[in-house]
């Protein structure tokens, strides 16, 4: 059984490791944000895994659970992040470059007539 | 006791096995956030609640339990948060979101596929330098 047990957590690691592809090569930032929380999740599993291994899973269980709280909401702060920064975007530069774009038609209007 | 831990530890290993391939293997980032959402949270509940039972509902297992109800809550509102994130910056669709968003200021066409907040308000700002723009020329032509 407790083989049985190693070998589970071997497995997950080795699903983190596949996992880890999309991290690297993970084409927008929300394709890696959600690579880190599967791999995250994977590692606390493995960390309940390995305790049950070595049967300290009294000890193992509060960290588990500190990490769980880090891990979990980490990707809620960043997204909210982002949309945050995607507002301020909005309100800053990108707006500006939009309105100068729409306000090119009239000039070449009233130079026209 | 012992096989039952057995089928649910390898059960959750299926699932958590699947949820990686689909994460590496599936075209586009909706898809991908849905694999991870659903998948990965029952194979981690599934893993936990057959180390539950293998350590005989004894030591610890109060406190794996409040971890089950913690991941079951909070990894789907996590994933939920960064796909709720993606669809306000590129809109519904895959194809919005095949170029790389790593710099927000550098891809304004990504504001025309986007939400419908953003349509109402690139919208408001047409509607605002259509009406400043003429009168700002008659000032200057005048």
């Amino acid at each position: 059984m407790s083989s049985f047990l190693l070998g589970a957590a071997l497995v997950i690691g080795a699903t983190l490791t596949v996992a880890l592809h999309r991290v690297w090569a993970g084409p927008t930032i929300y394709d890696r944000l959600v690579a880190v929380s599967l791999v995250t999740a994977n590692t606390l599993v493995m960390l309940v895994l390995v305790a049950s291994y070595y049967e300290r899973i009294d000890m193992v269980v509060d960290i588990a659970l500190g990490y769980a709280l880090l891990t979990f909401t980490l990707p809620i702060a960043i997204a909210k992040h982002l949309e945050s920064r995607r507002a301020d975007a909005t309100r800053g530069p990108v707006r500006d470059a939009l309105s100068g774009a729409t306000s090119d038609p009239p000039d070449d209007e009233g130079g026209g007539s | 006791m012992n096989a039952i831990a057995v089928v649910l530890i390898t059960a959750g290993l299926v699932f958590m096995t699947i949820s990686a391939l689909g994460l590496v293997r599936f075209p586009d980032f909706f898809s991908r956030a849905h694999v991870v959402a659903k998948s990965e949270t029952f194979g981690i509940i599934l893993v936990i609640v057959g180390v539950v039972v293998q350590n005989r509902f004894e030591g610890g297992s109060m406190r794996l339990g409040l971890l089950v109800v913690f991941a079951a809550i909070a990894n789907p509102t996590a994933i939920h948060a960064l796909a709720r994130a993606a669809y306000n910056d590129h809109g519904p669709t895959p194809e919005s979101l095949d170029f790389p968003l790593d710099d927000p200021s550098d891809d304004e066409p990504g504001l025309q596929p986007g939400s419908p907040e953003e349509r109402h308000r690139s919208h408001d700002d047409q509607g605002s330098t259509d009406d400043q723009g003429p009168t700002g020329d008659r000032e200057a032509t005048t």
